[in-house]
Protein backbone atom coordinates (compact mmCIF):
# COMPACT_ATOMS: atom_id res chain seq x y z
CA UNK A 1 0.00 0.00 0.00
CA UNK A 2 3.04 2.37 0.54
CA UNK A 3 3.81 3.80 -2.43
CA UNK A 4 0.61 4.56 -3.40
CA UNK A 5 0.02 6.59 -0.48
CA UNK A 6 3.18 8.31 -0.94
CA UNK A 7 2.25 9.15 -4.34
CA UNK A 8 -0.71 10.31 -2.95
CA UNK A 9 1.17 13.25 -1.15
CA UNK A 10 3.43 14.17 -3.72
CA UNK A 11 0.68 14.16 -5.91
CA UNK A 12 -1.33 16.23 -3.38
CA UNK A 13 1.90 18.37 -3.15
CA UNK A 14 2.35 18.49 -7.26
CA UNK A 15 -1.27 19.50 -7.16
CA UNK A 16 -1.13 22.65 -4.80
CA UNK A 17 2.05 23.70 -6.35
CA UNK A 18 0.43 23.53 -10.01
CA UNK A 19 -2.31 25.51 -9.00
CA UNK A 20 -0.15 28.06 -7.38
CA UNK A 21 0.62 28.96 -10.98
CA UNK A 22 -2.33 29.84 -12.56
CA UNK A 23 -1.94 29.21 -16.03
CA UNK A 24 -2.00 33.56 -16.87
CA UNK A 25 -2.69 35.23 -20.25
CA UNK A 26 0.33 37.66 -21.60
CA UNK A 27 1.40 39.40 -18.23
CA UNK A 28 -0.59 42.38 -17.17
CA UNK A 29 1.90 45.11 -18.20
CA UNK A 30 0.21 47.78 -16.18
CA UNK A 31 0.82 45.54 -12.66
CA UNK A 32 2.04 48.01 -10.92
CA UNK A 33 5.45 46.82 -8.18
CA UNK A 34 3.14 46.20 -4.90
CA UNK A 35 0.47 44.33 -7.29
CA UNK A 36 3.61 42.13 -8.23
CA UNK A 37 4.89 41.72 -4.85
CA UNK A 38 1.40 41.15 -3.40
CA UNK A 39 0.56 38.08 -6.19
CA UNK A 40 4.21 36.66 -5.57
CA UNK A 41 3.63 36.62 -2.06
CA UNK A 42 0.16 34.77 -2.28
CA UNK A 43 1.98 32.24 -4.71
CA UNK A 44 4.44 31.65 -1.76
CA UNK A 45 1.92 31.16 0.72
CA UNK A 46 -0.25 28.88 -1.07
CA UNK A 47 2.78 27.08 -2.34
CA UNK A 48 3.41 26.69 1.47
CA UNK A 49 0.60 25.67 1.88
CA UNK A 50 0.44 22.57 -0.42
CA UNK A 51 3.67 21.35 0.69
CA UNK A 52 2.04 21.34 4.26
CA UNK A 53 -0.84 19.65 2.98
CA UNK A 54 1.61 17.18 1.21
CA UNK A 55 3.46 16.83 4.61
CA UNK A 56 0.62 16.14 7.12
CA UNK A 57 -1.03 13.46 4.68
CA UNK A 58 2.18 11.47 4.88
CA UNK A 59 2.22 12.29 8.68
CA UNK A 60 -1.01 10.60 8.99
CA UNK A 61 -0.07 7.74 7.02
CA UNK A 62 3.31 7.41 9.04
CA UNK A 63 1.47 7.24 12.01
CA UNK A 64 -0.44 4.10 11.04
CA UNK A 65 2.60 2.63 9.60
CA UNK A 66 3.30 3.61 6.68
CA UNK A 67 6.94 3.91 7.22
CA UNK A 68 7.83 4.84 4.22
CA UNK A 69 5.95 8.00 3.78
CA UNK A 70 6.97 9.16 7.26
CA UNK A 71 10.68 9.22 6.02
CA UNK A 72 9.94 11.07 2.80
CA UNK A 73 8.37 13.70 5.48
CA UNK A 74 11.04 14.21 7.43
CA UNK A 75 13.48 14.09 4.67
CA UNK A 76 11.11 16.68 2.84
CA UNK A 77 10.85 18.91 5.56
CA UNK A 78 14.55 18.68 6.37
CA UNK A 79 15.54 21.54 4.07
CA UNK A 80 12.30 23.48 4.99
CA UNK A 81 13.63 22.85 8.91
CA UNK A 82 17.23 24.11 8.00
CA UNK A 83 16.57 27.60 6.29
CA UNK A 84 14.60 28.68 9.32
CA UNK A 85 17.01 27.34 11.52
CA UNK A 86 19.91 29.25 9.36
CA UNK A 87 17.64 32.38 9.32
CA UNK A 88 17.64 32.24 13.13
CA UNK A 89 21.36 31.27 13.44
CA UNK A 90 23.17 34.41 13.61
CA UNK A 91 26.66 33.43 13.02
CA UNK A 92 26.80 30.16 13.83
CA UNK A 93 28.81 27.16 11.66
CA UNK A 94 27.10 25.01 9.15
CA UNK A 95 27.77 22.06 11.97
CA UNK A 96 26.28 23.94 14.65
CA UNK A 97 23.14 24.73 12.62
CA UNK A 98 23.16 20.87 11.46
CA UNK A 99 23.08 20.13 15.14
CA UNK A 100 20.38 22.28 15.73
CA UNK A 101 17.96 20.99 12.59
CA UNK A 102 19.09 17.39 14.21
CA UNK A 103 17.94 17.91 17.40
CA UNK A 104 14.42 19.40 15.83
CA UNK A 105 13.91 16.45 13.51
CA UNK A 106 14.54 14.17 16.68
CA UNK A 107 11.68 16.72 18.35
CA UNK A 108 9.48 16.40 15.24
CA UNK A 109 9.99 12.38 15.74
CA UNK A 110 9.64 11.93 19.70
CA UNK A 111 6.93 14.16 19.69
CA UNK A 112 4.63 13.38 16.78
CA UNK A 113 2.37 12.25 18.80
CA UNK A 114 1.44 16.34 19.72
CA UNK A 115 0.26 16.84 16.31
CA UNK A 116 -3.25 17.46 16.71
CA UNK A 117 -4.50 16.01 13.29
CA UNK A 118 -7.25 18.00 12.68
CA UNK A 119 -4.84 21.03 12.89
CA UNK A 120 -2.68 22.40 9.63
CA UNK A 121 0.79 20.45 10.00
CA UNK A 122 3.20 23.59 9.41
CA UNK A 123 2.20 25.57 12.94
CA UNK A 124 3.43 22.35 14.69
CA UNK A 125 6.48 21.97 12.89
CA UNK A 126 7.64 25.76 12.99
CA UNK A 127 6.38 25.70 17.05
CA UNK A 128 9.19 22.62 17.51
CA UNK A 129 11.49 24.33 15.54
CA UNK A 130 11.08 27.99 17.18
CA UNK A 131 11.38 25.63 20.49
CA UNK A 132 14.71 24.00 19.53
CA UNK A 133 16.26 27.49 18.43
CA UNK A 134 15.15 29.05 21.60
CA UNK A 135 17.07 26.24 23.64
CA UNK A 136 20.11 26.20 21.38
CA UNK A 137 20.55 30.11 22.13
CA UNK A 138 20.18 29.31 25.75
CA UNK A 139 22.91 26.64 25.89
CA UNK A 140 25.09 28.68 24.17
CA UNK A 141 24.65 31.93 25.90
CA UNK A 142 25.56 30.41 28.78
CA UNK A 143 29.21 28.98 27.41
CA UNK A 144 29.34 32.06 25.29
CA UNK A 145 31.98 34.12 27.81
CA UNK A 146 34.56 30.97 28.66
CA UNK A 147 37.68 32.33 26.34
CA UNK A 148 38.90 29.55 23.69
CA UNK A 149 42.29 30.11 25.19
CA UNK A 150 41.28 28.91 28.40
CA UNK A 151 40.50 25.57 26.77
CA UNK A 152 43.56 25.08 24.71
CA UNK A 153 44.73 23.75 28.20
CA UNK A 154 42.65 21.07 28.85
CA UNK A 155 41.60 20.19 25.54
CA UNK A 156 43.25 17.47 24.18
CA UNK A 157 46.15 18.58 21.91
CA UNK A 158 46.03 15.89 19.37
CA UNK A 159 44.69 12.15 19.62
CA UNK A 160 47.57 10.01 21.28
CA UNK A 161 48.09 6.91 19.73
CA UNK A 162 45.19 4.51 20.61
CA UNK A 163 46.02 1.89 23.07
CA UNK A 164 43.57 -1.29 23.65
CA UNK A 165 41.93 0.29 26.48
CA UNK A 166 39.80 3.20 26.12
CA UNK A 167 41.19 6.64 27.70
CA UNK A 168 40.11 6.09 32.15
CA UNK A 169 38.65 9.61 31.72
CA UNK A 170 36.04 8.23 29.08
CA UNK A 171 34.94 5.41 31.25
CA UNK A 172 34.67 7.57 33.97
CA UNK A 173 32.39 9.81 31.99
CA UNK A 174 30.62 6.82 30.86
CA UNK A 175 29.84 5.96 34.39
CA UNK A 176 27.74 9.17 34.77
CA UNK A 177 25.60 8.47 31.72
CA UNK A 178 21.90 6.94 32.46
CA UNK A 179 22.60 3.06 32.46
CA UNK A 180 20.64 2.66 29.30
CA UNK A 181 22.79 5.24 27.40
CA UNK A 182 25.67 4.12 29.14
CA UNK A 183 24.52 0.39 27.66
CA UNK A 184 24.11 1.71 24.42
CA UNK A 185 27.37 3.49 24.17
CA UNK A 186 29.17 0.64 25.27
CA UNK A 187 27.80 -1.89 22.54
CA UNK A 188 28.14 0.79 19.67
CA UNK A 189 31.36 2.93 20.36
CA UNK A 190 33.34 1.22 22.23
CA UNK A 191 32.55 -2.95 21.35
CA UNK A 192 31.55 -1.68 18.00
CA UNK A 193 28.29 -3.88 17.31
CA UNK A 194 25.92 -2.78 14.88
CA UNK A 195 22.91 -0.53 15.60
CA UNK A 196 20.71 -3.66 14.42
CA UNK A 197 21.99 -5.99 16.94
CA UNK A 198 22.56 -3.90 19.78
CA UNK A 199 19.02 -3.04 19.03
CA UNK A 200 17.75 -6.75 19.19
CA UNK A 201 19.98 -7.54 22.21
CA UNK A 202 18.33 -4.53 24.05
CA UNK A 203 14.90 -5.34 22.84
CA UNK A 204 14.80 -1.61 21.56
CA UNK A 205 13.84 -0.49 18.10
CA UNK A 206 16.72 0.63 15.72
CA UNK A 207 15.67 4.15 15.79
CA UNK A 208 15.04 4.18 19.48
CA UNK A 209 18.77 2.53 19.69
CA UNK A 210 19.78 5.93 17.62
CA UNK A 211 18.15 8.44 19.58
CA UNK A 212 19.47 6.98 22.47
CA UNK A 213 22.91 7.04 20.82
CA UNK A 214 22.71 10.53 19.76
CA UNK A 215 21.42 12.00 23.30
CA UNK A 216 24.32 10.21 24.51
CA UNK A 217 26.69 11.81 22.44
CA UNK A 218 24.97 15.26 23.82
CA UNK A 219 24.99 14.14 27.37
CA UNK A 220 28.94 13.19 26.90
CA UNK A 221 29.55 16.54 25.12
CA UNK A 222 28.28 18.36 28.06
CA UNK A 223 29.96 16.44 30.59
CA UNK A 224 33.15 16.64 28.92
CA UNK A 225 32.58 20.84 29.02
CA UNK A 226 31.72 20.25 32.43
CA UNK A 227 34.91 18.18 33.45
CA UNK A 228 37.30 20.81 31.19
CA UNK A 229 35.83 23.66 33.05
CA UNK B 1 26.34 11.52 12.60
CA UNK B 2 24.60 12.78 9.15
CA UNK B 3 21.28 14.04 8.82
CA UNK B 4 19.86 11.71 5.71
CA UNK B 5 20.99 8.45 8.45
CA UNK B 6 19.26 9.92 11.16
CA UNK B 7 16.18 10.24 9.13
CA UNK B 8 16.47 6.77 8.03
CA UNK B 9 16.65 5.39 11.65
CA UNK B 10 13.86 7.61 12.69
CA UNK B 11 11.32 7.16 9.95
CA UNK B 12 11.94 2.68 10.96
CA UNK B 13 9.72 3.77 13.83
CA UNK B 14 6.82 6.09 12.51
CA UNK B 15 3.59 4.48 14.26
CA UNK B 16 2.87 5.49 17.95
CA UNK B 17 0.40 3.57 20.34
CA UNK B 18 0.15 6.73 22.52
CA UNK B 19 -0.87 9.97 20.57
CA UNK B 20 -1.71 12.39 22.75
CA UNK B 21 -5.45 13.02 22.15
CA UNK B 22 -5.09 8.97 23.28
CA UNK B 23 -3.07 9.48 26.56
CA UNK B 24 -4.73 12.62 27.34
CA UNK B 25 -8.53 10.72 27.32
CA UNK B 26 -6.95 8.12 29.21
CA UNK B 27 -5.38 10.06 31.76
CA UNK B 28 -9.03 11.59 32.65
CA UNK B 29 -10.86 8.22 32.98
CA UNK B 30 -7.78 7.14 35.31
CA UNK B 31 -8.16 10.27 37.22
CA UNK B 32 -11.99 9.59 37.09
CA UNK B 33 -11.63 6.36 38.60
CA UNK B 34 -8.68 6.87 41.34
CA UNK B 35 -10.61 9.95 42.76
CA UNK B 36 -14.00 7.78 42.49
CA UNK B 37 -12.50 5.03 44.85
CA UNK B 38 -10.95 7.34 47.08
CA UNK B 39 -14.33 9.50 47.85
CA UNK B 40 -15.66 6.00 48.07
CA UNK B 41 -13.29 4.57 50.51
CA UNK B 42 -12.66 7.48 52.38
CA UNK B 43 -15.03 10.46 52.00
CA UNK B 44 -18.31 9.65 50.99
CA UNK B 45 -21.66 11.94 50.65
CA UNK B 46 -22.65 14.30 53.62
CA UNK B 47 -25.51 12.42 55.27
CA UNK B 48 -27.95 15.17 53.63
CA UNK B 49 -26.95 15.01 50.48
CA UNK B 50 -30.64 14.06 48.82
CA UNK B 51 -32.06 17.65 50.72
CA UNK B 52 -28.66 19.33 50.10
CA UNK B 53 -29.90 18.57 46.24
CA UNK B 54 -32.79 21.07 46.25
CA UNK B 55 -30.51 23.89 47.58
CA UNK B 56 -29.57 26.62 44.87
CA UNK B 57 -25.81 26.94 46.94
CA UNK B 58 -25.24 23.08 47.00
CA UNK B 59 -25.88 23.08 43.21
CA UNK B 60 -24.18 26.08 42.04
CA UNK B 61 -20.59 24.82 43.52
CA UNK B 62 -20.84 21.86 40.94
CA UNK B 63 -21.16 24.65 38.33
CA UNK B 64 -17.97 26.09 39.40
CA UNK B 65 -16.03 23.32 39.79
CA UNK B 66 -17.37 21.42 36.58
CA UNK B 67 -16.54 24.51 34.30
CA UNK B 68 -13.64 25.22 35.99
CA UNK B 69 -12.48 21.36 35.12
CA UNK B 70 -14.02 21.37 31.36
CA UNK B 71 -12.22 24.98 30.34
CA UNK B 72 -9.00 24.05 32.56
CA UNK B 73 -8.98 20.26 30.50
CA UNK B 74 -9.54 22.02 27.07
CA UNK B 75 -6.72 24.55 27.52
CA UNK B 76 -4.25 22.03 28.62
CA UNK B 77 -5.31 19.90 25.43
CA UNK B 78 -4.24 22.62 23.45
CA UNK B 79 -1.26 23.48 25.41
CA UNK B 80 0.23 20.32 24.89
CA UNK B 81 -0.54 20.14 21.25
CA UNK B 82 1.98 22.62 19.91
CA UNK B 83 0.35 24.90 16.84
CA UNK B 84 -2.90 24.73 18.74
CA UNK B 85 -4.50 28.41 18.06
CA UNK B 86 -4.55 29.45 22.40
CA UNK B 87 -5.95 32.98 22.10
CA UNK B 88 -9.05 33.33 24.82
CA UNK B 89 -8.46 29.84 25.49
CA UNK B 90 -5.80 30.83 27.60
CA UNK B 91 -8.37 32.87 29.56
CA UNK B 92 -10.71 29.87 29.89
CA UNK B 93 -10.69 28.46 33.31
CA UNK B 94 -11.06 31.62 34.82
CA UNK B 95 -14.87 31.04 34.17
CA UNK B 96 -15.10 29.56 36.98
CA UNK B 97 -13.89 31.92 39.70
CA UNK B 98 -15.79 34.66 37.79
CA UNK B 99 -18.75 33.26 38.65
CA UNK B 100 -18.33 32.33 42.01
CA UNK B 101 -17.37 35.94 42.65
CA UNK B 102 -20.83 37.30 41.19
CA UNK B 103 -21.83 34.53 43.49
CA UNK B 104 -20.10 36.02 46.01
CA UNK B 105 -21.53 39.12 45.51
CA UNK B 106 -24.74 37.62 45.59
CA UNK B 107 -24.31 35.97 48.66
CA UNK B 108 -23.34 39.66 50.42
CA UNK B 109 -26.34 41.36 49.34
CA UNK B 110 -28.25 38.43 50.30
CA UNK B 111 -27.03 37.66 53.92
CA UNK B 112 -26.86 40.51 56.95
CA UNK B 113 -23.67 41.54 57.20
CA UNK B 114 -23.40 39.88 60.44
CA UNK B 115 -22.98 36.29 59.83
CA UNK B 116 -20.08 36.82 56.74
CA UNK B 117 -17.69 36.06 59.54
CA UNK B 118 -19.57 32.92 60.35
CA UNK B 119 -20.53 31.60 56.47
CA UNK B 120 -16.78 32.48 55.20
CA UNK B 121 -15.27 30.40 58.12
CA UNK B 122 -17.56 27.87 57.84
CA UNK B 123 -16.90 24.25 59.65
CA UNK B 124 -15.12 22.51 57.21
CA UNK B 125 -11.92 24.92 56.63
CA UNK B 126 -9.56 22.29 57.35
CA UNK B 127 -11.01 19.15 56.01
CA UNK B 128 -11.39 21.28 52.64
CA UNK B 129 -7.77 22.32 52.72
CA UNK B 130 -6.62 18.49 53.51
CA UNK B 131 -9.25 16.59 50.78
CA UNK B 132 -8.41 18.41 47.89
CA UNK B 133 -5.34 18.27 47.68
CA UNK B 134 -5.66 14.02 48.68
CA UNK B 135 -8.26 13.69 46.42
CA UNK B 136 -6.40 15.85 43.69
CA UNK B 137 -2.80 14.05 43.77
CA UNK B 138 -3.96 10.97 41.77
CA UNK B 139 -5.51 12.84 38.34
CA UNK B 140 -2.48 15.21 38.86
CA UNK B 141 0.39 12.74 38.42
CA UNK B 142 -1.97 10.80 35.68
CA UNK B 143 -2.96 14.35 33.42
CA UNK B 144 1.21 15.24 34.27
CA UNK B 145 1.82 11.83 32.64
CA UNK B 146 -0.81 12.38 29.76
CA UNK B 147 1.14 15.39 29.08
CA UNK B 148 4.58 13.42 28.53
CA UNK B 149 2.63 12.31 25.14
CA UNK B 150 2.51 15.97 24.01
CA UNK B 151 4.63 18.88 23.67
CA UNK B 152 4.08 21.71 26.01
CA UNK B 153 5.55 24.77 24.99
CA UNK B 154 5.43 26.24 28.02
CA UNK B 155 6.16 22.98 30.59
CA UNK B 156 5.48 25.17 33.71
CA UNK B 157 2.25 26.49 32.85
CA UNK B 158 0.86 23.46 30.98
CA UNK B 159 1.76 21.87 34.67
CA UNK B 160 0.28 24.82 36.53
CA UNK B 161 -3.08 23.55 34.33
CA UNK B 162 -3.20 20.62 34.62
CA UNK B 163 -3.25 21.77 38.71
CA UNK B 164 -6.11 22.96 38.05
CA UNK B 165 -7.68 20.44 36.33
CA UNK B 166 -7.03 18.06 39.17
CA UNK B 167 -8.44 20.32 41.50
CA UNK B 168 -11.32 20.81 39.91
CA UNK B 169 -12.22 17.17 39.75
CA UNK B 170 -11.19 17.16 43.37
CA UNK B 171 -13.32 19.52 44.46
CA UNK B 172 -16.39 18.36 42.63
CA UNK B 173 -16.21 15.03 44.69
CA UNK B 174 -15.51 17.40 47.67
CA UNK B 175 -18.04 19.21 46.92
CA UNK B 176 -20.77 16.55 47.69
CA UNK B 177 -19.16 15.69 51.13
CA UNK B 178 -18.70 19.75 52.22
CA UNK B 179 -21.68 20.66 54.41
CA UNK B 180 -20.79 24.65 53.41
CA UNK B 181 -22.51 26.01 51.00
CA UNK B 182 -22.22 29.01 51.35
CA UNK B 183 -20.10 31.06 48.36
CA UNK B 184 -18.40 32.69 50.95
CA UNK B 185 -16.73 29.66 52.16
CA UNK B 186 -16.22 28.25 48.78
CA UNK B 187 -14.51 30.97 47.90
CA UNK B 188 -12.28 30.89 50.40
CA UNK B 189 -11.07 27.42 50.83
CA UNK B 190 -11.63 25.97 47.62
CA UNK B 191 -9.12 28.09 45.47
CA UNK B 192 -6.78 27.98 48.63
CA UNK B 193 -6.36 24.48 48.32
CA UNK B 194 -6.39 24.78 44.39
CA UNK B 195 -3.77 27.10 44.39
CA UNK B 196 -2.00 24.63 46.25
CA UNK B 197 -2.48 22.07 43.62
CA UNK B 198 -1.56 24.62 40.97
CA UNK B 199 2.11 25.40 42.03
CA UNK B 200 2.76 22.02 42.72
CA UNK B 201 1.74 20.99 39.27
CA UNK B 202 4.05 23.89 38.01
CA UNK B 203 6.75 23.11 39.72
CA UNK B 204 6.78 19.60 38.76
CA UNK B 205 5.53 20.51 35.04
CA UNK B 206 8.70 22.29 34.96
CA UNK B 207 10.74 19.88 35.40
CA UNK B 208 9.08 16.64 34.15
CA UNK B 209 7.59 18.27 31.06
CA UNK B 210 10.42 19.28 29.20
CA UNK B 211 11.34 18.32 26.11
Amino acid sequence: MHPVQRLTCSFQKWIGIAAAYPSQGPVNAAASPDEIRSAQAARRKSLQQAREEGWAAAMRAGLTGDTHAYGWFLEDATPYIRAVVRRRAGNRSAADVEDIVQDVLLALHLKRGSWNQSLPIGPWISTLTRNKIVDAHRKTKSMAHIPIDDLSDVLPATQEESSGDPDPDINGLLSRLRPQQREVVQMISVDGISVRDAASRLRMSEGAVYVTLHRAFKALAALYRGNAL
Amino acid sequence: MKTKELIRHLAKDSTLRWPFHRAFKLALAASLAITVLIYAALVGPRPDVLQAADSTRFLFKFVVTLSTATTAALLVARQSQPGSPLGLWRLAPITGPLLLIAAVIAELIASPPSAWASLTIGSNSLMCLTLIPLLAAGPLFCILIALRHGAPTHPGVAGATAGMLASAIAATFYASRCTDDSPLFVATWYPLASAFMVVTGYAIGRRMLRW
